[in-house]
């Protein structure tokens, strides 16, 4: 990790970085607010530091938001403001800085985007998300020109593709249409950031759509089980339909806040384009999926910078959630708490999976035939007791 | 009408055997696309099975109402389910075996659809791509219930689920669609390997820009191979050249096409 201040860059060693006015601030910034040793910068694992005030009362700002007394971890992109001076954060293995490595497939299912700009033809790879489109000498794809504001836009990048989020005062304009709320950018769209057009282009041939593959494995049959919400109270909105989760927040930005889930599948992140969007650093643009497979809970980390923990134990590939387990994703701690009326639900989502075929019957038949056994059984039991 | 049409099936770049079935008689109207599940070989006689049966049991339309010819449909489908239903009873290698239809029927100036499964038909106006059909699929399912975004049903584990097929229970209710068509209009039938594969807005794309049917079907088959291929390819494209003239479209396939 390095940081980068007035057209230099500060490796941030070992041992953690100072930032401020003082004669031991390896970083110094010279302004009326700043302290001797305003800032902590401590690297935790290769690519991810933290940023910790040294003094009560100093003020820091990362990417606009003024900073609480834990540390906050810093990532590629991210701008530190101490007392009116910004820094920018950056990972040189993020940055496009040259290395060498092995040669390694990039992954399938990603196609390359690109803007092209209008004015002067030049490429920019829409490669590390969010991309910032922006006046600040350290965007992603640098627009000079006073209608831009330093961080205009930004692309992120969602399962259906990337999408074009307005920060700017000024607006963003797609297809001619000025957008207010994140646009999901196709092949052939023509962006204007200030004056300046770009065309959006994914690769003609690219690879196949997200999801292709689910689709596309073996077509199974479920049983024809039109599962309709039950019928809601009239004309109350989707909001004031039972949720089938709900997610505690007990640290993080949303503190306190339940936030529900309304869908089996949802997506949690820092992108706007999440069915749950969290806006808190430590969270990556897609950081996990939650997800009600056959009845069961199930959570997938998505590749997220920060990692993600149920009770304490990291997640690799899928991990299923019992009722009440704390999810952390990056800083922020969630309690996980389902609905009972989810869980009935997943009982008919479970049986369209199973085929159709003519045995099932009977062993349904069976297995009720088990259970009524079972409770006579139970009965007997406890009237012997009595 | 006039019209011209044409149509293919390929194998995919990844599976090793052709599911698909369709049936093309341009000169009767008369359009199937059908796409078969169950191993061993079970899938292309589910397919086949049904082009077959559905095709000789329409028989004609001429002269039907509109209530006359969908119960038509209805019953040549259901045939074709009792059909292949009792040879997955009979038959131990071909339990589980079923297939989708998207079955087509030109007729005045009208179009006639009866539909199980995931295949597709679209109708290309005035370069708006409209989806004629609604799959039945667990995702589609979910979709109409406001559980998941069109976005999240292209990507959930469950998309290859479908809630009703051809040959997989004792009876089958198929969809049916009707619709006026007109000059210059584009139709296309297609199994999921290629809408799986390109995009709606992708499809709408090639039909605009391709005049000739047969050229028209021959790229978007290359497309979803140059995407993957992850599954066996079918596509029909029928332009409409005059909804006036009287030669061909008119009659559906005679019996035993």
């Amino acid at each position: 990790m390095e940081l980068e201040y007035g057209g230099r860059r500060y490796p941030v060693a070992a041992g953690g970085l100072v930032i401020g006015s003082g004669p031991d601030a390896s970083l110094s910034v010279h302004a009326p607010a700043v302290r001797p040793r305003h800032a902590l910068v401590r690297l935790l694992k290769p690519g991810m530091a933290v940023v910790t005030a040294e003094e009560p009362g100093a003020e820091i700002l990362v990417n606009g938001s003024r900073l609480g007394p834990d540390p906050t971890p810093l990532m590629h992109g991210d701008k530190l403001v101490i007392g009116g001076a910004q820094i920018a954060v950056s990972d040189p293995d993020r940055a496009g800085a040259t290395r060498i490595v092995g040669a390694v497939p990039p992954p399938p299912g990603t196609p390359k985007a690109r803007l092209v700009s209008l004015a002067d033809g030049r490429e920019y790879p829409v490669e590390d998300v969010p991309f910032v489109i922006g006046r600040d000498a350290t965007s992603h794809l640098v627009v000079e020109s006073d209608l831009v504001s330093r961080r205009h836009a930004e692309i992120l990048r969602g399962p259906g593709g990337d999408s074009l989020l307005d920060l700017s005062g000024n607006g963003v304009w797609v297809n001619g249409r000025r957008i207010t709320a994140p646009v999901l950018l196709r092949e052939g769209d023509l962006v204007r950031i200030g004056e300046t057009e770009f065309r959006y282009h994914l690769p003609e041939a690219g690879a196949a759509p997200a999801g292709a593959g689910y689709r596309l494995g073996d077509t199974i049959v479920g049983l024809q089980a039109v599962r309709r919400p039950p019928p809601m109270p009239e004309p109350a909105p989707a909001a004031a339909a039972e949720p089938l989760a709900t997610l505690l927040v007990k640290r993080g930005q949303r503190k306190g806040e339940r936030i529900p889930v309304r869908s089996p599948v949802v997506n949690i992140g820092r992108g706007e384009f999440n069915d749950i969007a969290l806006p808190d650093a430590s969270i990556s643009a897609n950081h996990v999926k939650l997800q009600l497979k056959e009845g069961i809970w199930v959570l997938t980390d998505l590749g997220s910078t920060n990692g993600s923990r149920v009770d304490g134990e990291a997640v690799q590939g899928d991990i299923a959630l019992s009722p009440g387990v704390q999810i952390t994703l990056g800083e922020v701690l969630l309690l996980f708490e389902p609905r009972d009326r989810g869980l009935k639900r997943v009982d008919t989502t479970a049986a369209i999976v199973q085929p159709s075929l003519p045995g099932a019957e009977a062993t349904s038949r069976r297995t009720i035939l088990i259970l009524a056994l079972a409770g006579v059984l139970l009965l007997a039991g406890f009237l012997l007791l009595r | 009408m006039r019209i011209s049409c044409a149509g293919n099936t390929d194998v995919g770049v990844v599976r090793s055997g052709n599911e698909d079935s369709f049936l093309l008689n341009c000169a009767g109207g008369l359009f199937i696309v059908a796409d078969g599940m169950g191993g061993h070989a079970a899938g292309e006689v589910a397919s086949e099975m049904a082009v077959q049966i559905v095709s000789t049991e329409l028989g004609s339309l001429r002269g039907l109402s509109d209530a006359e010819a969908a119960s038509r449909m209805r019953s040549a489908i259901r045939k074709a389910n009792a059909a292949i239903f009792d040879r997955t009873l009979a038959e131990h290698d071909k339990r589980g075996m079923g297939t989708t239809a998207t079955v087509m029927v030109l007729f005045s100036r009208r179009y006639l659809i009866g539909q199980v499964g995931d295949s597709r038909a679209y109708l290309l106006r005035e370069g708006d791509l409209l989806q004629l059909t609604k799959d039945h699929s667990y995702v589609q399912e979910q979709v109409d219930a406001g559980l998941l975004t069109p976005e999240q049903a292209r990507t959930h584990p469950y998309s290859n689920v479908i809630t009703r097929c051809v040959g997989a229970n004792e009876d089958v209710a198929p969809d049916i669609y009707f619709g006026n068509l007109e000059r210059g209009d584009v139709v296309l039938l297609a199994s999921d390997g290629l809408t799986g594969m390109l995009e709606d807005q992708q499809l709408a794309t090639i039909m605009s820009a391709e005049e000739n049917p047969e050229t028209c079907v021959n790229k978007m088959i290359a497309d979803a191979n140059r995407r993957g291929g992850l599954d066996n390819i079918t596509a029909i494209v029928i332009r409409v050249d005059d909804v006036e003239a009287q030669n061909t479209g008119e009659m559906p396939a005679a019996k035993s096409a």
